[in-house]
């Protein structure tokens, strides 16, 4: 099955993924062990020079992981036409049980690098690049997440073993036509309506704050509440949102959403959806480095814009999600 | 150390290819320090270590051993990203082949500078057309710099080196390539820039340069040590 | 945080990129090639994919065929009754086509009867369709129209197996999205039909059966299959499935021959990229001196990345676009239309998306772009002093 087009093109665009990042951890073993800001030795110039190499790759790796991710998404939608009773991506990636699992991992993936990338600015920020160490080590954790991305999705792909008839006027039948699930299973709807309200309240409230004053409480509070509304939000587009999109009451299907038939909606939708979420995380992630003396001035003025971006990003989403549910008559009370 | 210090190094060594068999000792505890608004000269023949010592003042490489204190900041073990914005911020450079970029034009050029930072390019612009217009060399602005004449140049080069408003000006033999009524040019043009409050450093063998009676602080040098330091007027 | 920074850099890196127009446009000229050539193999397929949904879209959910000795025969219409008794039937409805080898044009015609799915969403260039007991009227394909010089009442002699000729006049010409699915297409009524291909009566060629739920269309086939051993029950599905899957198979057959070309694409951009002129490493070093940092530099390199692979994508893939749409995949439709090189003239529906979009960066710009990290960060580490030093 490895013979499509989708699929070459992960294979090589994840694959070099994979290549950049494992490189920059090779790189960030020799910094680790041989680093010394103090020196004035031409060791440590090289090794200074390799700090630019490690962040341009690690960049460049984002930047394809989120094409790739793309890919995949686009990839196992169009397998649905493959696979027996799949309806859309998700049952397409049901098929086997590495889809989704591999799935995950690219996200991981997405999280951890952009996560990196923002440490090494605010590091970049300090004089003695106080968090080079935490900087370098926190790349051995990327790449066990890369590295099961990349093999978890190789692997679904090689496991999916579509019924191909060999000539349209053969006749095969898969025994047990029962189909894949191709709705994710769903809450009961009216009270993820209110749970979403009601974590969105909880980082609005802490985010305003947290932009405000850039104190502790509050930006720990931030981090805590983007933490649950991603997993909230996600759970509610699968539950909700997603169905008011499609005027469906039962396509619980989180990518559909991209297609042109919803006006690619999705992109809007996940872009602000992640972007607000890590960065409302990563606004009480970096608490404990405040107490870093070079980097005390640097921490609180970041706090507070990352704090208002996570506000503004996830209000955007939340804006975006409810346009279907009060603009269009699909309603789904009683379901 | 008197208040008004803007450059001080203290016993500043720089090795190329330190540990290879072409190591070079290139400066070699070389101790000294800058007044601001000093008109200064490094002085001594070639291969003597003043380019070098130059390049150390503008951060445009680090020490091997000693200290470099630039506007009371050491820049002896600062990153290179630091070093940049020391270099974009505090120093106008001037070099001995100009160094301009061919292929752009003379505004352009002048433009170089300030592209990494903050300031709009229309705002650089106007900048960049202030400083040419003072030194006559507006009706220049568009054209392309292969095609200037040598003292076009030197002038396109020290528009350059003023964009970002300066606190030192370094350049580096800067009258090697100019016949003697265009070095005379020169050392006006940067007589009125000390006159204004800069501090100007420039590296030279040229007796034009260095025996003109503005030049306060003379430093000499020969095989990477100092020679001679000698404050006049 | 501000952009006019990298507003900025953006803006000296086109300057410096028109400054070396000629080395450039090599560059992207080669790179536009390969997208191209990727480009219309991912274009074609897709197109391929989208008309065969397009073409299936019509075929019925299930159909009834009857067997003999393993080979496709005409079925008794009385089957049908016994079929519409199993659960799940909507209804159960004859059909009658056959196909035409025309010996004048040389090619297959595809003969049916109006009504049903078949001719549903087929717009009628000129005319109308005839009915399903009018006699001696046809509707026609426009490449039957084109070939044979048709156009609205005029006549369509068809030789019936006894060797009569019999005429139709042309009452209307179809005009479809995709001319696949008309193009050989003739509509007569059920009765000219029968006496056309001599069919006995009481006998249909095939048997449409509605299903009241899509998903349980397999298990109704199954039941079919048990009831009545003889006969083949095929699922749409099952055809879209080998289209699928044959399409996307063929292409990514012809883009595996391909990669070697990709990879020499990517040596020759490393390479390009590696040798660095004596000229660019001065004006980095120039640049550095007057106080650009490293990242600054990498930042340029990376916008000319973007500039040069985007010029490179929208050329390449327009060039692709042209080549699939207007001048009908002139280069290699042969490896890749299989069955399909019956048709005299085919015009596929234009079709992109985000898909095929990302597909293509992964195939041709990711790996571009790649082989420009290490030669970038080499040039931006260039020592600011090396220009001091001459």
């Amino acid at each position: 099955m490895l013979l499509h087009p989708g699929i070459i093109g992960l294979i090589i665009g994840s694959g070099l993924t994979l290549l950049l990042l494992f490189s920059s951890a090779l790189l960030g073993m020799q910094i680790l062990r041989k680093w010394d800001i103090t020196s004035s030795s031409e060791l440590q110039l090289s090794l200074e020079r390799k700090t630019y190499l490690v962040s341009t790759l690690v960049q460049y790796a984002l930047l394809f992981q989120v094409i790739s991710a793309f890919l995949f998404i686009y990839t196992a939608d169009d397998m649905h036409n493959l696979l027996v009773g799949a309806m859309c991506a998700t049952g397409s990636l049901n098929a086997n049980p590495y889809g989704f699992p591999a799935l995950y991992a690219q996200i991981v993936t997405l999280f951890l690098a952009a996560a990196w990338i923002s440490l090494n600015r605010i590091d970049n920020r300090a004089e003695d690049y106080p968090l080079t160490r935490k900087k370098y080590s926190l790349l051995f954790l990327i790449l066990p997440a890369v590295t099961a991305g990349y093999v978890l999705q190789l692997t679904y792909f090689g496991s999916i073993d579509p019924d191909v008839i060999t000539s349209c006027c053969g006749v095969l039948f898969s025994e047990g036509g029962a189909g894949l699930g191709s709705s994710l299973s769903s809450l009961p709807v009216r009270k993820t309506e209110i749970v979403f309200g009601l974590l969105y309240l909880l980082v609005i409230v802490s985010g305003l704050l947290a932009a405000r004053s850039g104190r502790r409480p509050f930006t720990l509070l931030l981090s805590a509440s983007s933490a649950l509304f991603f997993f909230g939000a996600i759970a509610s587009v699968i539950t909700f949102i997603s169905l008011y999109f499609y005027q469906m009451p039962s396509h619980h299907c989180p990518f559909d959403i991209l297609q042109s038939g919803y006006y690619y909606v999705g992109y809007p939708l996940y872009a602000t959806l992640f972007a607000g979420s890590f960065f409302g995380v990563m606004t009480g992630a970096v608490e404990p480095f405040r107490k870093i003396p070079s980097l005390a001035a640097v921490i609180p003025a970041v706090q507070r814009r990352w704090a208002l971006t996570a506000t503004v990003a996830i209000t955007l989403f939340v804006i975006l999600s409810i346009v279907p549910m009060v603009f269009t008559p699909f309603t789904l009370e009683g379901y | 150390m008197p208040a008004d210090t803007i450059i001080s190094t203290s016993g500043v060594t720089k090795y190329f290819n330190r540990g290879r068999p072409n190591e070079v000792l290139a400066v070699n505890g070389v101790t000294f320090a800058i007044r601001k608004g000093d008109f200064s000269v490094l002085k001594g023949p070639s291969g003597s270590g003043k380019t070098t010592l130059l390049s150390l003042i503008g951060c445009m490489t680090r020490p091997t051993a000693g200290s470099v204190v630039v506007a009371g900041r050491d820049a002896s073990h600062l990153p290179e990203r630091f070093l940049a914005e020391i270099r974009r911020k505090t120093f106008g450079f001037i070099f001995q082949q100009f160094h301009l970029i061919p292929g752009m034009s003379v505004l352009q050029n002048v433009m170089i500078p300030l592209y990494p930072t903050d300031s709009t390019l229309p705002d650089l612009k106007r900048r960049a057309a202030a400083l040419l217009d003072s030194l006559d060399m507006s009706k220049r602005a568009a054209f392309p710099v292969q095609g200037l004449s040598g003292g076009e140049q030197q002038r396109t080069a020290i528009a350059r080196a003023l964009i970002n408003d300066p606190d030192i000006i370094l350049a580096d033999e800067p009258t090697a390539h100019l016949d003697t009524a265009l070095s005379k040019d020169f050392m006006e043009i940067m007589k009125g820039f000390r006159d204004k409050g800069k501090t100007i450093v420039i590296a030279s063998h040229d007796p034009l340069v260095f025996e003109d009676p503005a030049v306060g602080l003379i430093v000499g040098m020969r095989d990477g040590s100092l020679t001679e330091l000698k404050r006049r007027g | 945080m501000s952009l006019t920074k990298h507003i900025n850099i953006l803006d000296y890196t086109l300057l410096s990129l028109l400054r070396r127009k000629f080395r450039n446009a090599g560059i992207i000229l080669v790179f536009s090639l390969v997208i191209c050539i990727t480009g219309s193999v991912l274009l074609l397929t897709y197109a391929f994919k989208r008309e065969a949904v397009l073409v299936l879209g019509n075929v019925p959910e299930l159909i009834v065929q009857k067997m003999t000795a393993g080979r496709h025969e005409l079925i008794p219409v009385s089957l049908g009754e016994e079929i519409s008794r199993i659960p799940g039937v909507s209804g159960v409805e004859p059909r009658y086509w056959g196909y035409y080898f025309d010996s004048f044009t040389k090619a297959n015609y595809t003969v049916v009867t109006p009504g049903g799915r078949l001719s549903e969403g087929n717009k009628l260039l000129q005319g109308r369709l005839p009915s399903a007991e009018e006699k001696g009227v046809a509707a026609i394909g426009g490449g039957i129209a084109r070939t044979r010089f048709l156009g609205i009442d005029d006549d369509l002699a068809l030789f019936s197996p006894d060797g009569k000729l019999r005429n139709f006049r042309v009452v209307g010409i179809f005009q479809a999205p995709s001319e696949l699915l008309t193009f050989d297409l003739i509509v007569i009524g059920k009765g000219d039909l029968q006496e056309l291909f001599s069919l006995p009566p009481g006998i249909a060629t095939d048997l449409v059966v509605g299903v009241r739920n899509e998903t349980e269309a397999p298990v109704i086939a199954r039941k079919i299959r048990e009831r009545i051993p003889d006969s083949r029950p095929i699922l749409r599905r099952e055809i879209i499935r080998t289209y699928d899957a044959v399409f996307s198979w063929r292409s990514g057959l012809i883009l595996t021959l391909f990669a070697g070309a990709l990879a020499a694409f990517a040596i020759l951009a490393w390479d390009k990229a590696t040798g660095l002129s004596a000229d660019e490493r001065r004006e980095i070093g120039i640049l550095k001196a007057l106080g650009w940092e490293t990242s600054d530099i990498l930042e340029m390199k990376f916008w000319e990345g973007v500039a040069i692979s985007l010029t490179s994508f929208f050329l390449g893939i327009l060039a692709a676009y042209a080549h699939i749409f207007f001048f009908d995949a002139a280069l290699f439709a042969p490896a890749l239309k299989g069955w399909s090189v019956i048709y005299p003239r085919f015009h596929l529906v234009p079709f992109i998306d985000p898909y095929q979009i990302a597909t293509l960066l992964s195939l041709t710009v990711i790996p571009y772009i790649a082989s420009t990290i290490i030669p970038s960060w080499k040039a931006a580490v260039t020592d600011p002093d090396e220009v001091v030093r001459g």
